[in-house]
């Protein structure tokens, strides 16, 4: 992405100096410690979301909702964590949202040239067990599997033990299969 | 417990995942630029921190704008009185008393006379938005309050007093969901139906535990060792225990007497030395029952404070009977220990019926020495009472 390369001499100082003077005021800052995160998060937002509008307006508000709260960050090395936790959060709070303004049966919507094909229908059919999971389950299958990370750096994103991240895994891959299940 | 990396499903959600999420450049760098605009037109929270004034310590700075909220929202607390010295402290270590109910929350300032407790004189606000808030617990410092919001179930950390709340967890099941700090402030337990997580104070989860199937775990209480966790239990039956399990959710285990089908446990609180688990036993019956003490019916206490070892079930006599034999219904009573293990506190919601007698509504005061049980008043609707730590 342009805009990070454009950042590059900031983005390469370290984080911890970047949040305190994130902490201290400093916007500039603030944008080279959003930057790099940006494109990670929207892919978050919208992987749980399932809608590109949704997506943005939830990262803008978990990045304002961080450079607001900065000074409650106790410890800088966990700001991925907490950025992480801020999304979840919000993007809860717009799965709520949407759900108390209306539900659209997927019968219901009109969709442009629909793809008939066995991988097509069977791509629908996951995604839409994927949205039948909670935040948390969706969360770490996309840090395992759309992001590709491993266990080790999904329990740095996540802020919690390795060992915890396997387990929950573990959980959410078998709520995924059950979904499915119950689909079949 | 193996997790393959190569399992055929996850190749394929990767791949269903990366179509839902393509987006342009272009609106990544828009969106970039909007955040950072925003930034710079949003003021920070708490720059270079709040300044943190302990109520406990300076009771008085707030107390007008609070008698002015408590008129507002028609608190009636209300007994008599002029300005007293300090909320209710019962010894060196007890900070004030907080009380919620369903028209907000805020403490409940008690004038004292020779370190006994008098009378209450109001509610001074701590969170000043008139949420109901049906779970609190205190930071071991008492200068944060967690709360659950219980309409949304939503879980909050606040700064007393002052603090902007920050939002660490919410629950999915909204049933009873509860919060517990631990006695290193370093965590905090939320639980959520048959789910506990330890979230540290950012809201980090640190590590979860999943109960039995079929049980809920609500109303958790820390050890002061921070060994174990007591809690209520409610089976899909409805009955109510207390049980303790350790924080990693190992040695799960009942330790008030086993399930009593005309009792139900309540608010579990730990002795200081981490001994004994007190609670709150309440009578279980459908209405209103006959008045034991006029000649009638049984002469099963309706709220009774009760202590058992954490060990075993040695269940201990009745320590106290709050509110004697009634005709009445109580709803929703809560039950706090003085942190030095001094007092109880006992909220009741007593609703006479009939020519109901004897029943008294409201704060009660039981001096854990001599059991001695002093009414201080009326308290707000649904009353839930924590006891702070002195900070």
């Amino acid at each position: 992405m342009e805009l990070i390369e454009d950042l590059g001499e900031v983005v390469g100082s370290s984080d911890d100096g970047l949040i305190a003077r994130a902490r201290a005021g400093d916007t500039e800052a603030f944008g080279a410690l959003v930057a790099p995160r940006l494109a990670r998060s929207v892919r978050m937002a919208q992987a749980i979301l399932a809608s590109e509008a949704d997506a943005l307006d939830v990262v803008q508000e978990t990045f304002l909702s961080v450079w607001v709260h900065l000074a409650d960050l106790r410890d800088p090395s966990r700001f991925d964590a907490w950025l992480n936790q801020t999304l979840a959060n919000r993007s809860r709070d717009a799965l709520r949202r949407r759900s108390r303004v209306r539900e659209i049966p997927v019968e219901d919507v009109d969709v442009a040239r629909p793809d008939p094909s066995i991988a097509s229908l069977e791509r629908t059919a996951l995604l839409a067990a994927f949205d039948r999971l909670s935040v948390p389950d969706r969360q770490i299958l996309v840090l395992r599997h759309l992001e590709g990370l491993s266990t080790e750096q999904v329990a740095g994103r996540l802020g919690i033990p390795v060992g915890t991240v396997k387990s929950r895994m573990y959980a959410a891959r078998r709520a995924l299969e059950r979904a499915l299940e119950t689909q079949r | 417990m193996t997790i393959p990396d190569q399992h055929p499903i996850d190749a394929r959600l990767a791949e269903a995942l990366r179509e839902r999420t393509r987006v342009a450049d272009a609106e990544l760098d828009q969106l970039w630029r909007t955040i950072v605009r925003a930034a710079e037109t949003h003021p920070q929270r708490g720059a270079g921190r709040w300044p943190v004034v302990h109520l406990g310590r300076r009771p008085w700075l707030l107390a007008a704008a609070a008698l002015l909220a408590v008129g507002a929202v028609g608190m009636t607390l209300l007994m008599a009185g002029g300005p007293g010295p300090d909320p209710l402290s019962v010894g060196p270590h007890n900070g004030p008393i907080y009380v919620t109910g369903d028209v907000g929350e805020g403490w409940l300032t008690v004038d004292l006379a020779d370190g006994a407790v008098e009378r209450a004189r109001g509610m001074e606000h701590v969170i000043a938005n008139g949420q109901r808030l049906s779970d609190t617990s205190w930071s071991p410092d008492g200068s944060r309050l967690a709360y659950v919001v219980g309409d949304v179930g939503d879980v909050f950390v606040v700064d007393i007093p002052g603090g902007s709340p920050v939002r660490i967890a919410d629950c999915v099941a909204l049933y009873r969901c509860g919060v517990a700090w631990s006695p290193d402030g370093t965590r905090i337990a939320v639980s959520d139906g048959g789910r506990v997580d330890l979230v540290d104070p950012d809201g980090l989860v640190e590590a979860s535990f999943r109960i039995d199937a079929g049980r809920h775990v609500t109303q958790p209480a820390w050890s002061p060792a921070g060994d174990w966790i007591a809690y209520v239990s409610i089976t899909a039956s409805d009955d109510w225990a207390v049980w303790a399990i350790r924080p990693d959710g190992t040695d799960d285990h009942q330790v008030s007497a086993a399930a009593e089908p005309g009792m139900i446990a309540l608010d579990p609180a730990w002795s200081p030395d981490g001994t004994r688990v007190f609670y709150l036993g309440q009578a279980r019956h459908a209405g209103p029952r006959p008045n034991a003490a006029r000649g009638g019916g049984d002469d099963t206490p309706d709220l009774q404070v009760l202590s058992v070892a954490v060990s075993g079930r040695e269940e201990e006599p009745v320590l106290v009977d709050v509110v004697g034999r009634c005709w009445c219904i109580n709803f929703g009573p809560s039950f706090a220990v003085a942190p030095d293990g001094s007092a109880f506190l006992v909220a009741t919601q007593a609703m006479p019926v009939a020519d109901g007698v004897g029943a008294q509504d409201g704060l009660f005061l039981i001096d854990a020495g001599t059991l001695e049980a002093r009414f201080l008043g009326p308290g707000p609707v649904n009353s839930r009472v924590t006891w702070a730590p002195r900070p």
